[in-house]
Order: structure tokens, then C-alpha cells, then sequence
């Protein structure tokens, strides 16, 4: 298998706090990792800084992506190549159509890989499916990006978006959060069906109730910006039934 | 503080320099009408230049350059110019030189003042109940102004054909457009003004609407941009029960630039929508005043002005909106919203609701700022450069005002004079 993504001895701070200290993380191939922590214990962090937000400063350490130093490439690079976030609040932009923006977004990719713009007949047909897999009904695509959307329906955007995409790394952070069981099981059976051998997911959340329906290969613990213990999905039950104390305050 | 650097002295002699020597060829009673408004003149300008409004409008530079330029210049005919403009099927007057043209048979519902100056028309050059605020440009507009456009739809009469008045493109000159419209009962009108590009000049544009009950109008203002050019646009607005009237106007910049806009919703039922989106540029200067009196019950109102001030431009924006205490169950909704996509882009901005009574409903908000690094940040998580997601940004934010213009061609012309100005 080959490694897609390799974190070492990474420190960031935020505002001149650090907030990562010291992570280490290795992700390979078809693997699916969930990291699960406390709140501030860094996770949304350390996915904004793989992403490259600008706020979040590496002091010190490494994150490859598959050979490229992503500590140096711009953000749209990082997408370009491959890297998807899928944000656990994301933003709302009235005036620019959910089709538009798609339809940008897969433009830039295949011109930065030096392919064709997609033609607008096969965009659609692509668009159709997809948008079907996570329920997202056909009017929503001709409003503002996320415009009106309840927060469900944001989640599920964000999923359609990493559909069209087709990143081979997708980094969800706290996607579950603010779904009822339905929509997450909608939002799960979209990250399923795109989960192969291929791509590989870093799943960030709070709780172990979205890894009843995205099994992971790996579980970590995050606290203080590093990873604690690391494990299978039995260290996401333990977690449900035990909390976060007995690791991180032991 | 009043305006300093303007010797009143010789300001005012200029004007009645003017007086004198322009306006052999006009009827008496235009020459009274001028005269009189320069008895006026001099009566408000000292109070009147020490007020808010006139700092916020910049009207003094505008009035600095006011004597230097050519009151008409008549030596080409508007056929003379290539006027590249949209809708072709439409109505076209042309405004030149001081003068309002038509090329084909003019219907009855139009009438051009100078095609045979009547003093029955006379009433267009009052003043009298048009806000303070506007006293200044208005009475130079009747000093200046040479001829006037009056539009005045007959009961019952729906227009079918789009009204276009063009300003021709010029330069070196001082002119006053004075536009009148009388929509009678159960009738209506779709009317754009254009003003094409204009260079070293003065445009003191007046435009007066009333409209009576059951009447609707739809009226767009397009200013494209004009080098060294002051524009001043003064827009009244008198409604009566049960009428629609939608304002749009689009100012692509000049060296200043100023709105004054005033609306009356004097009937019940009057709903009135006025919208701006001024885009000043490099050092330029736009500035929007409105004021709304909701002078009757049930009557509605929604003002929606945005700014994308870029380079050293700056602009202002000032709207109140009063509902007196006898008027019940109204409604006014008022929000000017800037974009500053430069760290020397200014802007001022002073929204004011002054109510009276508690069966209203009114709210007022302005935001202003840079483009939201949030917004950036994720569109660049989808791949898109930093350059295509501020231009996306930036269009979003426009069409939020543009995507509420009704009717599909205005909406791509505006569009594409938006988006050829902002690639500019």
C-alpha cells in the first residue's frame, strides 16, 4: 500500500498558542482513520492546518502528502492534488450557485492536471447521481452555496462536493455533528460508497455513533495536540462507554 | 463647515454672468424661471453648504469645477456619435448637448420641451415640496437646464415598449437633464436612463416621478463610468395608493458622484423598492443619500444600496426613513452593505430609522468589510485560485442586489456592463 499521508513531529500554533505539539500520524492507501478527543484538543486544528488555513502557523515538523511537502503548497494546490476537507461548519456564499462553484471546482482540478474542462453535459449527468446518493434534491443546486440550507443539508453538500471531486484524501471534520440519525446514515452511505483501495479518509468526531456506519481501521485518541493511544473501532466503544477521562487524565 | 476653497463672490457673479449671456434663444418665462432660482440660490447656499449632507454628497468639488465648463455645446448632432447600447427595439431619447431628441415619431404619451417651449410646462421647474437637502442642485438645474423630458401615460395605459433615454457621450460640459414622469391612474411604464461616458463635465440630472394610484414604473439608472466628470443625480418620488415603483441604479464611477434621492409614499398600498450598487474606483468618489416618509398607512419600503469601493475611492451612504405617528402598519426594510477591496477604500455609512408609533415594522442593518477570509479560505479548499474566488466573492455579492431585477434582458445587459467594468 502506499503512504498518502505522513505527519511528524508537527507543531502548530493558533494566535501564537500552540495548540499541536508534537504529532505523529501515518496514513496509507485505502486506510480510514478516526481521531476522536475532547473538545480543544486539537483535531479541528490539525485538519485546517493539513487543508493549509492561513491562521494556523507549523512552527516545526513535516505533513507529506503522497511525496509533495504540503507545508509549502497553497491551498488550492493541496485540493488540486488530491486533499479534501469537508468542514464541520461550512459557509454559506449567496449570489454563487451550488452548480456554478461545483462545476468551478472540478474545472480547476482537471485544468491543474492538465485535463479537458468537463463539458456541461457530462458535469450534469455526474452532478445528477451524485447529488441522488446524498439526497440533495435538484433545486437546492441552483441556490447560493449552502445558501438556506439546514445544517443536514450542509453536511450532505459537503459530501456531494468530496463525490465530484474524487479527493484521495478526504479529511471530514466533525461531520456527524448536528445530524439526526438519518441524515447520518445518508452522509455515511456516501462516504462508503466512495471508500476503496484508493482514497483514503480521516474521520474526525466527537462521537463513536458515525463509526457504527463508517468502520474505521484506526481509532486515536487526541489530547493536548498529540495522539494518546490508538486502536480499532472497540476503542471508540470503550471511549462511548468510558469518556475521554480514564486516557487523559488517568 | 462650510465649503472653503469656493470664492462665493465669484461664484455667484459667474452665475449671473451666465444668466446674461445664455439663454437668447429660450422663451422669457425660462429666463424668469432661471432668475428666480438664482434668487433662491443665493438665499440657501450659505445655510445649506454647512450641512451634513453636503459634505457627505461632496457637492463643493463639483461646484469648483462648475463655471469652467461649456453650458451647451451644440456643434455636433447626437447622430454624430456611435451610440453602442442594448434594445434595440425600444422607444430611444436621446439627451445631447443640453437637449433631449427623438428620431422617430414620438408618441403622445412623450413630450419634448424644446420641440415648442409652452410656459403651461413651467410647473416642471418648481421646487416647492422637494426636500432641503436637494434645494442646491435643483436650483442650479433650473439655472442651467435648457429643456425638459415629460412623460405622462394617459389612465388605463400599460406601455409595452421599453423607454430608453441615452445620454450621449460628450465632453467639456455642464449640462442639467431634467426628466418629469406622471404616471395616471392604472397605468404603467418601464423606463432606462443611460449615461453614456462623459468626459470633463458636469451632469446635474433631476428627475421627478409621481404616480397615481394603481400606477406601477420600473425605472433603471445606468451610469457608466466618466473620467473628471462630477455627476449628481436628484430623484423625487411622490406615490399614491396602491401603486408599485422599483429604482434601480447602477453607478459605475465618476470623479464624483452623488444620489439624492427622495421618496413619498404618500397612499396606502404604495410599495416602492429602490436598489444601488456603486463601484467607485481608482480615486473616485460615490455618495448616496435617500430619505423615505411613509406618509400614508400600509405603505412599504426597501432600500438596498452596496458599495465595491476599490483603489483610494471612497463612499457614503446615508438613509432615514420616517414614519410619522398617525401612519399604522407599515413597513420598511433599509440595508447598505460595502466591500472594501482595498486596505485605502473608505466608506461611511449611516443608516436611520425615526419612528413614531408602534404598529410599524422596520429594520435597518450595514455592514462593511473585506472580503471575508472564511469564504476565501474554502472556496480555495475546492481548488479555485486566490484570483477566480475573490472574483467569485466579489460576484456573489453583486448578484445578491442584481438577481432582484424582474426583467431577464435588463438583467444580462446590467450583468454585462458590471462584469466588463470589473474586468477593467
Amino acid at each position: 500500500m502506499a503512504k498518502i499521508l505522513s505527519i511528524k513531529d508537527l507543531h502548530v500554533d493558533v494566535a501564537s498558542t500552540p495548540i499541536i505539539n508534537g504529532l505523529n500520524l501515518e496514513i496509507e492507501s485505502g486506510e480510514t482513520h478516526a481521531i476522536m478527543g475532547p473538545n480543544g484538543s486539537g483535531k479541528s486544528t490539525l485538519a485546517k492546518t493539513i487543508a493549509g488555513h492561513p491562521d494556523y502557523k507549523i512552527k516545526s515538523g513535516e505533513i507529506t502528502y503522497m511525496d509533495h511537502d504540503l507545508n509549502d503548497l497553497p491551498i488550492e494546490e493541496r485540493s488540486n492534488l488530491g486533499v479534501f476537507l469537508g468542514f464541520q461548519y461550512p459557509i454559506e456564499i449567496p449570489g454563487l450557485s451550488n452548480t456554478a462553484f461545483l462545476k468551478a471546482a472540478i474545472n480547476a482540478k482537471r485544468k491543474y492536471n492538465g485535463l479537458e474542462e468537463l463539458s456541461a453535459s457530462d458535469f450534469l449527468i455526474d452532478l445528477k447521481e451524485k447529488s441522488k446518493m446524498v439526497e440533495i434534491e435538484q433545486k437546492f443546486l441552483s441556490r447560493g452555496v449552502n445558501e438556506g440550507f439546514s445544517g443536514g443539508e450542509k453536511k450532505r453538500n459537503e459530501i456531494l462536493q468530496m463525490l465530484m471531486l474524487e479527493p484521495t484524501l478526504s479529511i471530514l471534520d466533525e461531520t456527524d455533528s448536528g445530524l439526526d440519525i438519518d441524515s447520518m446514515k445518508v452522509v455515511a452511505s456516501g462516504v462508503n460508497a466512495f471508500r476503496n483501495e484508493n482514497t483514503s479518509s480521516l474521520i474526525i468526531t466527537h462521537y463513536e455513533r458515525l463509526l457504527n456506519y463508517i468502520t474505521p481501521d484506526y481509532v486515536h485518541v487526541f489530547h493536548n495536540g498529540v495522539i494518546i493511544k490508538t486502536g480499532d473501532i472497540q476503542l471508540a466503544k470503550d471511549l462511548e462507554k468510558r469518556g475521554y477521562e480514564w486516557l487523559t487524565n488517568p | 463647515m462650510a465649503y472653503q476653497s469656493l470664492n462665493q463672490e465669484n461664484h455667484m457673479n459667474g452665475i449671473q454672468n451666465f444668466i446674461k449671456n445664455d439663454g437668447h434663444d429660450l422663451p422669457d418665462w425660462m429666463t424668469h424661471e432661471r432668475e428666480s432660482a438664482f434668487k433662491e440660490y443665493k438665499k440657501v447656499y450659505p445655510k445649506l453648504s454647512r450641512t451634513a449632507t453636503w459634505r457627505n454628497t461632496k457637492l463643493d468639488s463639483m461646484l469648483d469645477a462648475f463655471l469652467e465648463k461649456d453650458f451647451k455645446n451644440l456643434n455636433s448632432s447626437h447622430k454624430d456619435f456611435d451610440i453602442n447600447t442594448a434594445f434595440e427595439d425600444s422607444i430611444r431619447i436621446y439627451f445631447h448637448a443640453g437637449m433631449f431628441f427623438c428620431d422617430e415619431k414620438i408618441p403622445e404619451y412623450i413630450k419634448i420641451l424644446n420641440h415648442q417651449y409652452s410656459e403651461k410646462n413651467r410647473s416642471i421647474f418648481s421646487i416647492d415640496n422637494k426636500s432641503k437637502r436637494q434645494a442646491i442642485p435643483l436650483l442650479l438645474n433650473n439655472i442651467v437646464s435648457r429643456d425638459a423630458l415629460l412623460i405622462d401615460t394617459a389612465m388605463n395605459q400599460h406601455v409595452q415598449r421599453l423607454l430608453h433615454i441615452i445620454h450621449v457621450p460628450n465632453q467639456n460640459i455642464n449640462v442639467a437633464p431634467r426628466i418629469n414622469i406622471n404616471l395616471a391612474e392604472n397605468s404603467s411604464i418601464k423606463i432606462v436612463e443611460e449615461q453614456l461616458q462623459l468626459n470633463d463635465s458636469i451632469i446635474n440630472h433631476c428627475i421627478d416621478i409621481n404616480c397615481a394610484k394603481d400606477s406601477s414604473l420600473d425605472y433603471y439608472k445606468i451610469n457608466h463610468p466618466q473620467n473628471n466628470s462630477h455627476l449628481i443625480n436628484n430623484l423625487n418620488l411622490n406615490q399614491d395608493s396602491n401603486t408599485d415603483v422599483k429604482i434601480f441604479n447602477l453607478d459605475l464611477g465618476a470623479d464624483s458622484a452623488c444620489s439624492l434621492n427622495h421618496l413619498k409614499l404618500n397612499g396606502e398600498d404604495s410599495h416602492v423598492s429602490c436598489s444601488t450598487l456603486f463601484m467607485p474606483s481608482a480615486k473616485r468618489s460615490s455618495h448616496h443619500n435617500v430619505m423615505i416618509d411613509h406618509l400614508s398607512d400600509k405603505s412599504f419600503s426597501s432600500v438596498n444600496f452596496r458599495g465595491v469601493i476599490n483603489d483610494h475611492a471612497t463612499g457614503s451612504f446615508f438613509g432615514k426613513v420616517r414614519v410619522a405617528k398617525e401612519r399604522r402598519k407599515t413597513s420598511a426594510f433599509m440595508q447598505n452593505k460595502n466591500l472594501l477591496l482595498s486596505d485605502h477604500s473608505k466608506i461611511s455609512t449611516v443608516p436611520i430609522l425615526e419612528i413614531y408609533n408602534d404598529d410599524t415594522e422596520c429594520s435597518h442593518s450595514a455592514t462593511s468589510g473585506s472580503l471575508d477570509k472564511e469564504k476565501l479560505f474554502y472556496l480555495k479548499t475546492r481548488g479555485i485560485n486566490e484570483y477566480d474566488a475573490k472574483d467569485f466573492l466579489i460576484k456573489s455579492f453583486i448578484d445578491e442586489l442584481t438577481s432582484q431585477i424582474k426583467s431577464i434582458r435588463i438583467k444580462e445587459y446590467i450583468d454585462e456592463l458590471i462584469l466588463s467594468n470589473h474586468e477593467t
